[in-house]
């Protein structure tokens, strides 16, 4: 017996929907934001790499750089 | 004697026809028109072709070919409900793709987070028209514009939806040259899409090209476990081509594995299709909630490109935001011809290269994110 004239099987109902929400919305904010953050770290991770293994320019048998 | 039993021989061969009912015809016409689209129309035709011809085949009364002892069937338990046949493609797709272009430049990675968002978006509105949870997770991640991730993903949380989620995917990542030009111009100003980039320089070392994927892998492990195994084969088959020292793997793997893998993928799709399964207005949602989540990832794009180009005083192009999808390399050469298209002398084409890239690795690890959240919600 729920309240207020709501019947059993509305408010069930809205469960539901309050947990496909709650669901819903917990996905998109840790997934939109997750995605966003290892992107962010991995842009890091690269630009660090560049840094300590820079492009060396390959040198000529004779020895001039190319 | 002999009349009955002659008889009895010839109903053998219209009892087929017989138990024709009008939804084997429809699929039957369904699957003509992802041959013709295939062929005809030049649409994925690598997939849709055997989509069609798995979807005709299995729709075809005492056919057998899902029975017990099916061939489809054994390719389905084998390929797809082990998740072996995406695993394999992406080994392929890694040793084809070139990651150059986003190492040069790597705040572009964004982009295919952005390119992303799609995915989430569609996911709420999914569970808004009443699919259940992993349902709607299944049908977001058409958003990720990324064939065997999607294949991946619903195998694993609405396999009854497979037929669907799979043909949607595909079928609108061939339309990507339609789909994304119109939200492209009506949402950058005229002076925006003229902005020039420069030319990328080739600045990074073997080293770092042997060292990301090594590194991504063992990051992707850590913030998202259940991914792994997706980032892992598409990072192997990188490896394996930027090694040097592999290219018999690279190429077979890029060529002869990711053929046979995609003809038997896409023969299983097909055979997923079966008209009781196919044929309900559930169906019509997934393709219309698909076609939102590629045009969402559009919409996400362009903005993000919008505000990189303030942030960076306008040296971003923001068209360049639409290539941060994994439809690759379609999105970058849509990206292009958009910039050619209001400036003879832009070429764009390397920039939306690394955001495609980018969104290539951006659908596997929102996959791998939207994977691990599940699992901690303890939902299944």
């Amino acid at each position: 017996m729920a309240a207020f004239g709501v019947t059993e099987e509305t408010a069930q109902r809205r469960g539901a929907m309050d947990d496909n929400l709650t669901f819903g919305l917990t996905l998109t904010i840790v997934g939109m934001t997750g995605t966003m953050l290892s992107l962010w770290v991995l842009s890091l991770l690269t630009s660090a790499l560049k840094k300590v293994f820079p492009l060396t320019p390959k040198k000529s048998p004779h020895g001039t750089e190319k | 004697m002999l009349w009955p039993s002659i008889l009895a021989g010839l109903e053998g061969l219209y009892a087929g026809l017989f138990n024709f009912t009008w939804a084997h015809w429809v699929m039957f016409a369904i699957g003509c028109l992802l041959i013709y689209l295939g062929i005809a129309k030049g649409f994925e035709p690598l997939l849709l072709v055997p989509i069609g011809f798995g979807a005709i085949l299995v729709n075809v009364p005492f056919s057998g070919v899902m029975d017990e002892h099916g061939f489809l069937k054994a390719l389905l338990e084998a390929g797809i409900l082990t998740e072996l046949f995406p695993l394999l493609i992406f080994v392929g797709i890694g040793a084809m793709t070139d990651l150059g272009p986003l190492l040069e430049n790597p705040r572009i990675f964004l982009f295919g987070a952005a390119g992303q968002f799609g995915i989430f978006l569609t996911l709420l509105l999914a569970l808004a028209l009443g699919f259940s949870k992993l349902e709607a997770l299944s049908i977001g991640i058409i958003g990720a514009c990324d064939g065997p991730t999607a294949i991946y993903v619903t195998t694993n949380y609405a396999p009854h939806l497979l037929g669907s989620i799979s043909v949607a995917a595909y079928s609108y990542m061939s339309l990507v040259p339609l789909i994304q030009p119109p939200i492209m111009r009506a949402l950058t100003t005229k002076r925006e899409k003229q902005i020039m980039m420069p030319i990328v320089k080739h600045t990074v070392s073997r080293t770092t090209k042997l060292i990301f994927p090594i590194a991504v892998t063992a990051f992707t492990a850590v913030i998202a476990p259940l991914g792994a195994s997706l980032m892992g084969m598409f990072m192997l088959g990188n490896l394996m081509r930027e090694s040097g020292v592999m290219d018999r793997l690279a190429k077979t793997s890029a060529n002869e594995l990711a053929n046979i893998v995609t003809l038997l993928l896409g023969l299983t799709i097909g055979a997923t299709m079966q008209a009781e399964q196919f044929l309900r207005v559930q169906t019509l949602g997934i393709f219309a909630l698909g076609f939102i989540a590629i045009s969402l990832d559009t919409v996400m794009g362009i903005l993000f490109g919008k505000l990189m180009c303030y942030f960076t005083g306008g040296k971003v192009n923001p068209l360049i935001g639409a290539a941060g999808i994994s439809a690759f390399p379609m999105a970058a050469r849509v990206v292009q011809n958009e910039g050619l298209r209001y400036n003879k002398k832009n070429h764009l084409l390397m920039h939306a290269m690394g955001a495609n890239t980018g969104g290539q690795v951006g659908s596997i690890m929102a996959a791998a994110i939207m994977l691990s959240i599940v699992n901690a919600l303890g939902i299944h």
